[in-house]
């Protein structure tokens, strides 16, 4: 116990002086308690009173924090004359402690108001031993608070007062009280009371200041005559001023909620309360100091801890106490009790969800206990997910989900995940539906694997998947590990919409996209259910360009199901890959390797595939892959019989002998057959290929010979035909090597039947004076002579050459003289003109 | 650029550095901030919130600003403070002549009542006489005197109860403005700052709490010492026996030493040099010494003095009053006071004129004689006022 002691007064011969002191107490000390302990009396009381009016005197007791963590308590009494008989003097015994908790224990300054331990007279010795204890005052009691404040308006006026000490303690603008010496004591007493005891005992006061301007006290009691100005201003901007003499007072705007709380416990007289929250308050201040006047939040958080339930309101300034002043870390058990208080809740509104938020994050961070951390998830859940959710509206819903989806709350998968799946049950709203099944599975709130979400996907997700939101919904999902949940519930679903059109072109588009179509045809192989892997295949087959590769990948995934013949499978897949549109050449070259031989030429798409064969096919040159496809084609057992002898024919070609009269003769007829005489590109091109064996074998002359009749008396208006014949006759003339010899024999064979006017110019007949006439003259000079040469040598020959180049080179001649007449008239006719 | 010593603080400053204090009444407007230097003034253990302090750019050819405008609020403001301890300055400062009187005694020696009388002769017939006029340059001032000085003399007919020494007080600060009439007729103004300081004194009783609390001595113009001759023995002993007289108290030697020694230490004045702060030491109480004095004593004669200070007068209360000195005390005070002041002079006055009632009543009405002869000697060495000698 280090309570140091002080007296002063005026002393005998010496005047005012400190008349008795503490050894201990340093001279600073000494300085500022002679100062703070000055007593000048009011002036409205008698100036030279009488002992009984002494008495009447206000006293001043003052409490006021010193540095170093020192607390003076100091009691002026005036006493009236000095030695000298001269008036104004005063007793001033003051009390110095530096450690105020342990040597008042839990004594209030106020309540020393009455102490006996306070002296008013000289002693003998002018050192004065330090105190072992102080006694209080009998009159500052509970009661007496209460009886004091339950009379009039006083409670206002304290909740008024309250508000303004707190203000006082962080800004220290100060409140000057007016009223009678004893009342201002009771409300000190009252406000310090009221508060809890670390913040009273920040709180100086003096019950009594002649001139409240010249100390520093928070509350100053005052008189109404004293110095104190009463200005319009000080009432209005400097002071808290509470004339309860003349009824001035400065207005105070809002009540402090907390004072509102301690006059409604002064109403009830419950000192327990505030014995019990100061007790709550210490222990948070003393390691977050920095809430010290936080005093309505941390009132909530004692209620809510103590088991009454607390507004909204209230849970976001506990919240927000929380948050600023880092309790998470500091009251672990405390927040673990708060926490689970705040998941009791019965409701939760939008700006309580966003606190809940901001403190789950907090509790998220590095360093937090683990168990506050899974109470804070578990609250927020309450919160946001249970009380929120069902009556938010979408977009706030949306705003909330968002700043959630952050976090991972797998800690509650097992205890939540029934009440989600329970709520989207519950939940009506497709947008708020959809955007909380989105935030339980972000917040790994849903076990993958679980068999109670593979249910709710079925009945609450898949009937609404023709929904855009529902559809982002599904593909966000497939980033994520419900992936393979929500595809086999698509699946599922898909299985019972195989002949739904309408659902199935609504969810097209999901189905064209690779990721989800792989799935499902995996999910479908899987499922062994043949139906939906065909209905996959039509849809997803229709939006993309690599038919060929999908129609090879279903022939290969089809070989999966336990099908006894695939042919049924595989002619609707080719009609749905190609439809009426049949494939390209190079497709069919695919299909054919693609696909078994035993399937394939069971399949009725052979016969199509055969046309695609020989339309691309050139038959007097064929391909080897053409040949080689006709061949296999031709195994086909669903070929029609056209397509079959084309087939044949394009396979036969290469196996042509040319010089085998038979061969000729067997493509002639062919050509030549009813079969072809709808199709003219096919028979004009194998007549041109017979033609050309024809003229370049040197073997068939006479056989040449014998077409050439043919071609000219009976076939004299085949326009096909002869320009057959004519295309093989150019291509014969391309190997220079016989082209000589095929000129002469051409002409030989074909100039007979001009002289016999069988053949006239012009006709579709001619030869010599189109094709013929053409090529020759197109040779080169020297080549044209050789030529002339050869067919000259016999003399029947060079006759009939001799006209045809006289026909063919006079028509030349006849030209340009025609047109040199022609050009001699118009110059006579304009010599005439001019004359 | 003018210079000026603040009454409070007692620094030296420039004109040019007066500070000014924001006068927005709202702090939400003009928000408060902690004023370090004026709570360290008067002693609060924790920093006061004021109104924001204003340090004006004074341009090159001015000496002072007589306002400033708040950057903060913007609002006008003319309360000037000193720059250094932040209390409130008079608005004369810098433009008329400050004149601190310091008043100087022991215990219960009467410095109270001198003030109380001498300020209300003042404003009352030695203005007059002065063709002067005493006004009161702030609250304080006013306040102070109304309920310290003059309500108990005047009004309930009473002593001024004991000066509380802890208490810091305001200084009473006056500007003191006196008519002329020149060599051509025409009236013409001279205007000073006035500042009193009374203190307790107890004050006077170490010299570490004089260089505390009463700083200003050695920066006055003037100190007015005044002597309780109740306390001098071989007056004690010649007085009737039904006298009431006061218990004794420090000795004026010691107090005058003291303020000897705080003089030169402030002005580092050597041994060697005489002070040149004029001193009026002036007996108070005189009303009880009636059956000491001569018949024919200056001191039983009114006070002559006039628009012109009479130097005849002067001279003979001086020497009478060294006489009794001399005959009362010996030689040891006036040897001190000569050995080390330029200027002094002895007076004596009474400023009630009769002696109080035992409960500190007054028996009479206060009628003070000779109350403003140590001042205008004081005035007039500093050569405020005239002095006016008969050639006899």
């Amino acid at each position: 116990m280090t309570i140091l002691q002080h007296h002063y007064t005026s002393s005998e011969g010496k005047g005012f002086q400190t008349s008795a002191v503490s050894s201990a107490l340093d001279k600073d000390t000494i300085l500022f308690l002679e100062r703070a302990g000055v007593y000048i009396p009011p002036l409205s009381l008698p100036s030279r009173p009488t002992e009984e009016e002494i008495k009447n005197f206000p006293v001043s007791l003052s409490y006021y924090v010193l540095e170093d963590r020192k607390s003076a308590i100091i009691h002026s009494v005036y006493i009236g004359k000095d030695y000298s008989g001269r008036f104004g003097n005063y007793f001033s015994h003051s009390l110095v402690t530096d450690d105020y908790a342990n040597d008042m224990k839990n004594l209030l300054p106020i309540q020393l108001w009455g102490s006996p331990t306070w002296v008013t007279k000289e002693g003998s010795s002018p050192e004065l031993p330090p105190l072992s204890k102080v006694e209080a005052g009998s009159f500052m009691t509970w009661d007496a608070i209460f009886n004091f404040v339950a009379t009039n308006d006083r409670l206002l006026r304290l909740s008024h007062l309250l508000t303004a000490a707190k203000e006082s303690l962080k800004t220290k603008k100060r409140i000057i009280i007016v009223d009678s010496n004893q009342n201002i004591a009771l409300w000190i007493a009252a406000v310090t009371f009221g508060l809890p005891r670390h913040l009273a005992q920040q709180i100086s006061f003096t019950t009594y200041t002649k001139n409240p301007y010249s100390i520093e006290a928070l509350i100053c009691g005052t008189t109404s005559d004293s110095d104190f100005h009463f200005s319009a201003q000080e009432i209005e901007y400097e002071y808290f001023v509470f004339d309860f003499e003349n009824n001035r007072f400065s207005k105070i705007s809002e009540i402090d909620p907390y004072a509102e709380v301690v006059c409604k416990k002064f109403k009830d007289r419950n000192s327990k309360y505030f014995g019990d929250f100061s007790t709550f308050y210490d222990e948070i201040v003393s390691r977050a100091p920095r809430c010290q006047y936080d005093l309505y939040s941390l009132f909530a958080l004692y209620s809510a801890i103590s088991g009454v339930r607390i507004s909204e309101e209230d849970w976001r300034k506990v919240i927000t106490l929380i948050i600023s002043y880092n309790l998470m870390n500091l009251f672990p058990n405390l927040l673990i009790e708060a926490l689970q208080r705040l998941s009791d809740i019965p409701h939760a509104g939008r700006d309580l969800t966003l606190d809940a938020i901001d403190l789950y994050n907090e509790a998220a961070r590095e360093g937090v206990d683990p168990i506050v951390r899974y109470k804070a998830a578990k609250a927020l859940f309450s919160i946001a997910v249970l009380k929120y959710s069902p009556t938010a509206t979408a977009s706030d819903l949306e705003v909330i989900l968002g700043k959630m989806k952050q976090f991972n709350l797998e800690q509650l998968q097992e205890e939540c995940e029934l009440k989600c799946l329970e709520l989207l049950r519950d939940i009506q709203d497709v947008q708020k539906k959809l955007s909380l099944f989105n935030l339980f599975m972000t917040m790994r709130l849903l076990r993958s694997d679980s068999t109670r979400l593979a249910s709710m996907l079925d009945h609450e997700i898949m009937p609404i998947i023709t929904e855009p939101l529902t559809q982002k919904l599904f593909r966000d999902a497939l980033r994520t590990d419900f992936r393979v949940q929500f595809i086999h519930a698509f699946g599922r679903y898909l299985s019972g919409k195989i002949h739904d059109t309408k659902t199935l072109t609504a969810v097209s588009n999901m189905i064209s996209d690779d990721l989800i179509y792989n799935d499902l045809n995996s999910f479908a192989i899987q499922q062994n259910n043949l139906r939906l892997y065909e209905t996959l295949y039509g849809i997803y087959v229709q939006t993309k360009k690599d038919k060929i590769g999908l129609f090879l990948g279903f022939y290969k995934n089809i070989q999966k199901f336990s099908l006894k013949s695939n042919i049924e499978e595989l002619e609707k897949a080719f009609s749905s890959t190609w439809g009426t549109s049949p494939p390209t050449f190079e497709e069919t070259i695919k299909i054919v390797d693609g696909i078994a031989s035993d399937d394939l030429y069971q399949c009725r798409f052979a016969d199509l595939l055969a046309e695609v064969v020989y339309k691309n096919t050139n038959f007097i040159e064929p391909a080897s892959k053409s040949i080689e496809l006709a061949g296999q084609l031709l195994n086909s057992l669903k070929l029609s019989e056209e397509h079959r002898i084309i087939l044949d024919v394009i396979t036969t070609i290469p196996k042509l002998d040319e010089e085998r009269e038979e061969d000729l003769k067997k493509l002639y007829t062919l050509a030549t057959s009813n079969f072809f005489s709808a199709n003219v590109s096919l028979r004009k091109d194998i007549l041109e290929l017979f033609f050309r064996k024809l003229i370049m074998v040197n073997k068939h002359k006479n056989l040449h010979k014998d077409y050439v009749k043919i071609l000219v008396e009976l076939q004299n208006d085949d326009t096909i035909a002869h320009n057959a014949y004519r295309a093989a006759f150019r291509y014969a003339i391309s190997d220079k090597s016989s082209s000589i010899n095929i000129f002469v024999n051409c002409f030989k064979l074909w100039d007979k039947f001009y002289t016999r006017k069988i053949i006239t110019r012009g006709a579709i007949s001619d030869f010599l004076y189109t094709a013929f006439k053409d090529a020759f003259y197109s040779q080169k000079k020297k080549t044209r002579e050789v030529i002339e040469e050869e067919i000259c040598s016999d003399p029947q020959v060079k006759k009939r050459w001799e006209l045809f180049k006289q026909e063919t080179e006079r028509g030349l001649a006849v030209t340009i003289n025609r047109n040199i007449g022609k050009l001699t008239d118009l110059v006579k006719k304009m010599r005439q003109k001019k004359k | 650029m003018a210079n000026f010593i603040c009454p409070y603080c007692f620094e030296k400053c420039d004109t040019r550095d007066i500070c000014f204090r924001c006068i927005n009444p709202n702090p939400s407007d003009c928000p408060l901030e902690e004023d370090e230097a004026f709570s360290k003034y008067w002693g609060f253990a924790s920093t006061r919130q004021m109104p924001r302090i204003i340090k004006p750019n004074v341009p090159f050819y001015k000496n002072r600003l007589s306002h400033a405008i708040c950057p903060k609020c913007k609002t006008k403001t003319t309360k000037m403070i000193c720059p250094h301890c932040h209390n409130p300055l008079p608005h004369t400062t810098g433009l008329v002549e400050e004149y601190m009187i310091a008043l100087v005694g022991a215990k219960a020696a009467g410095k109270s009542h001198y003030v109380a009388v001498l300020i209300n002769a003042l404003r009352q017939d030695i203005g007059q006489k002065l063709n002067a006029s005493l006004v009161a340059l702030n609250d304080e001032t006013i306040k102070r005197y109304r309920d310290e000085f003059y309500k108990p003399l005047y009004e309930k007919k009473e002593i001024i109860k004991k000066t509380i020494s802890p208490e810091l007080k305001h200084p009473l600060m006056y500007r003191f403005s006196m008519g002329r009439e020149s060599k051509f007729g025409r009236q013409k103004h001279t205007a000073v700052t006035l500042v009193f300081f009374d203190t307790a004194g107890e004050n006077f009783d170490s010299l570490d709490i004089m260089r505390r609390e009463i700083k200003y001595i050695s920066n006055s113009r003037g100190i007015i010492f005044i002597l309780d001759p109740l306390q001098i023995p071989a007056v004690r002993d010649r007085l009737p026996d039904d006298t009431i007289l006061p218990a004794v108290h420090t000795q004026p030697e010691e107090i005058v030493t003291r303020v000897i020694n705080l003089i030169r230490e402030d002005h580092q004045i050597p041994e060697t040099e005489l002070i040149n702060i004029p001193v009026a030491l002036a007996f108070s109480k005189i009303d009880a010494l009636c059956s000491l004095l001569h018949p024919d004593s200056m001191l039983n004669r009114a006070s002559p003095h006039g628009a012109q200070f009479d130097i005849n007068d002067y001279e003979l209360l001086n020497s009478e009053m060294q006489a009794y000195l001399q005959e009362w005390t010996g030689p040891e005070l006036n040897n001190i006071m000569k050995h080390n002041f330029q200027h002094f002079a002895y007076f004596g006055f009474s400023a009630l004129g009769a002696p109080p009632a035992s409960d500190g009543g007054l028996t009479e009405a206060v009628s003070s004689f000779r109350i403003g002869d140590p001042f205008l000697w004081l005035l007039w060495k500093n050569k405020l006022i005239k002095g006016r000698k008969n050639k006899a």
